[in-house]
């Protein structure tokens, strides 16, 4: 874990500094929005000189229902599929949370789910 | 080979995820660019984070839970508690005289808390903090309200009738106590009575037109010398609230039918308050009661009503009271109304023309000879009877002739009228010919045929029919050739027997009916020998028994089953096929 200590002041600049090993999880029922706004993290991330890893792709779930077309029993028996995915990208930085805050705060479309994971807390 | 080591270990991690938070009313400022997402934690920790948990809602709730803080942060939580906390709108439980930061003291209904596991333990915390700190006017309060003193506040769940103008705003009724009222005191109620500005343009009579609509005379209790009741009688009604004074008295003492049928005769004399004009009508009924067939018929009916209307007016058996002004001008109005000519007893004295009292049935011959007479009508109404009899020299040959002639010249003389036909004369009869009246032309025949019955239609080739269900065409020509073009539907399911394959087995359907059908009935008669019940069977040969009948009937029941299905299904198929063929006529049930 990398810590960047200031000798003297403990309390409030410890937590300014130091480094934390954070997971963002972004989830999202949309391909589209889910790349912007990984695109936007990432990027931002960049901007404040942070390590960054990712985007990691993680694999689609979809999840499956298949009813049949008739609202009654009659008729030639035909089914509809309609079917709901997930996808998922995950982030990994090294960085103090407070920037994290900021720069997940800045960028968010609708529909995109974030989750951030703090290590080490 | 040990485990790669993980980028973050989940039992030491803190996970936050990124929520909209609601509006609220502090006018706080939110970041995440004014739409309000915040970050909460979901993991359940309590760890504190530097920068998220600051913002965390969750974290406000217990101040307490943090054991890593030194006092100042403590401190400043608490502040930052009271202006960043979501439920700082909420009622709080301590600062109730001082809680005023929204402007308004309402209580709200209860606080929806994040549902998490460690929000138990927190609300825990908060209830035994709060259980402790109820003030003294908030109890009183609940116990007046009629909550019981248990330390909960129950206030945070009730809401102020009319507060911020929701809700119902209290009126209390006016209910008037007719019983403490004196009994000559009339009552009115005036509440429906709209009241506006008189002024001197305002008309009178309407004013008073509008407040009498719109008044009502409110009822009361019948314990009240109006309406006739005797004075006796109400105060037994009276009496008789108590319900004491009912069981002394077993007979009903209410004789008042008695005493009003024994008051008849006294009643005539005593309402002499009737107008005169309707006693000399009574007179004058009484007077031609005994002569009422001396009267012309039209005017029976019109003396019947009359007699009605007075003898309303003059039940005595019946009424209990005194003929009131309002029944006389009743009375006075059935006369105006029903009985605009001269009364029935007049009559007599003032028609000049009516020569005393004779029987109808003496006036039978009037009619006829009204009619006879040819002074009056000529000869319109003649029958050929009163013709001929008219013309007796000229009465010769058959009576049918005479008739026939007269007939013609009966009708002919009433349509012509122009010309100078008297009855002496000689009419010429013109017939038609009779071949002129029965020659119909096809036309006429055709077209008085209706086209309900008859279908007229073009004659058209016989079309190819795209039925794709047909067995063989080869085979269905074949039938319908032998058959001399029908084919015969047999059976109750009426499927066309006559195409099924002779030999069992050749084709689908044969298979299907008659493979099962045998099959089925062969197993019942021939092939099983039923197990018959011998005495001194063990146990267990009766339960084998009993289990190789159970199979028995299971198996014919299915096979029973199989057959009905496919002849469903025949009988279906073949539906479809009458339904795409052409002639409706073919009915399948």
């Amino acid at each position: 874990m990398a810590m960047a200590m200031k000798p003297g002041k403990v309390g409030v600049e410890e937590a300014i500094e130091t480094v934390h090993r954070i997971r963002i999880t972004l989830s999202s029922k949309s391909v589209k929005n889910l790349e912007k706004v990984c695109a936007d993290l990432i990027k931002g991330a960049k901007d404040k000189r942070l390590k960054v890893k990712g985007p990691v792709r993680m694999p689609t779930k979809v999840l499956h229902i298949t009813t049949r077309k008739s609202p009654c029993g009659e008729g030639t028996n035909t089914w509809d599929r309609f079917e709901l995915r997930v996808h998922k990208r995950v982030i990994d930085l090294h960085s103090p949370s407070e920037v994290v805050k900021q720069i997940t705060s800045i960028t968010i479309e609708p529909g995109v789910e974030v989750e951030v994971t703090i290590a080490d807390v | 080979m040990g485990k790669k080591k993980k980028f973050i270990e989940k039992k030491k991690s803190a996970t936050f995820a990124l929520v909209y938070k609601e509006a609220t009313d502090d006018g706080n400022e939110e970041d995440g660019a004014g739409t309000g997402r915040i970050f909460t934690r979901i993991d359940g920790g309590f760890s504190h984070v530097p920068g998220f948990s600051e913002e965390d809602p969750r974290s406000q709730l217990h101040g307490y839970a943090y054991g890593e803080q030194g006092e100042e942060e403590e401190e400043e939580e608490e502040e930052e508690e009271e202006d960043l906390s979501m439920f700082a709108d909420a009622e709080e439980e301590d600062t109730e005289e001082t809680g005023d930061e929204n402007g308004s003291h309402k209580f709200q209904t209860a606080v929806k808390r994040p549902q998490s596991g460690a929000n138990s333990s927190s609300s825990r915390f908060r209830d035994r903090r709060g259980g402790a700190a109820l003030p003294d006017h908030v109890r009183k309060e609940l116990v007046d309200l009629g909550f019981p003193d248990d330390g909960y506040d129950y206030l945070q769940h009730m809401r102020k009738i009319g507060a911020a103008g929701v809700g119902a705003s209290f009126v209390p009724t006016n209910r008037l106590q007719l019983d403490r009222i004196r009994t000559d005191v009339k009552v009115y109620d005036s509440s429906r009575v709209a009241v506006n500005l008189v002024d001197e343009t305002t008309d009178e009579q309407r004013l008073i037109e509008a407040v009498g609509s719109s008044t009502r005379p409110l009822r009361r209790p019948a314990f009240v010398e109006e309406q006739g009741l005797d004075p006796e009688v109400a105060a037994a009604l009276a009496n008789s609230d108590d319900g004491s004074q009912f069981d002394s008295c077993d007979e009903l003492e209410d004789d008042f039918v008695i005493h009003a049928t024994e008051n008849a005769d006294g009643d005539d004399s005593a309402c002499q308050e009737i107008p005169k004009r309707q006693d000399v009508g009574i007179h004058k009924v009484g007077n031609s009661n005994g002569h009422r067939e001396s009267v012309e018929e039209e005017r029976e009916g019109e003396e019947e009503d009359e007699e009605d209307v007075h003898q309303i007016a003059r039940k005595d058996t019946t009424r209990q009271r005194c003929i009131r002004l309002l029944d006389e001008q009743f009375e006075s109005l059935a006369l105006r109304e029903y009985d605009d000519d001269m009364l029935p007893g007049d009559f007599d004295e003032e028609d000049p023309e009516a020569r005393g009292h004779a029987d109808i049935s003496q006036f039978d011959d009037v009619l006829s000879e009204f009619l006879a007479d040819s002074n009056i009508h000529g000869d319109k109404y003649k029958t050929p009877a009163e013709t001929t009899s008219s013309r007796p020299s000229k009465s010769s040959g058959p009576a049918l002739g005479i008739r026939l002639e007269a007939c013609q010249e009966s009708s002919h003389a009433s349509l012509d009228d122009v010309s100078d036909t008297s009855e002496d004369e000689l009419v010429i009869v013109e017939e038609e010919s009779e071949d002129e009246r029965s020659n119909w032309d096809c036309e006429t025949v055709v077209s008085t045929l209706s086209n309900l019955d008859n279908h007229p239609g073009k004659i058209l080739a016989p079309s190819k029919s795209n039925s794709k269900k047909q067995l063989t065409l080869g085979r269905v020509l074949e039938e319908k050739e032998s058959n001399g073009g029908v084919i015969r539907l047999r059976g109750r399911h009426h499927l066309p027997l006559d195409l099924l394959p002779e030999k069992p087995g050749s084709t689908l359907i044969g298979e299907k009916f008659k493979g099962i059908g045998k099959t089925g009935k062969g197993d019942k008669e021939s092939g099983s020998k039923k197990p018959v019940s011998r005495v001194g069977e063990t146990p267990e040969e009766h339960k084998l028994r009993k289990a190789a009948v159970k199979e028995q009937r299971r198996d014919a029941r299915a096979a029973k089953k199989a057959l009905k299905v496919c002849y469903r299904d025949e009988s279906q198929r073949a539906q479809h096929g009458a339904a795409n063929t052409g002639p409706s006529g073919i009915h399948l049930p």
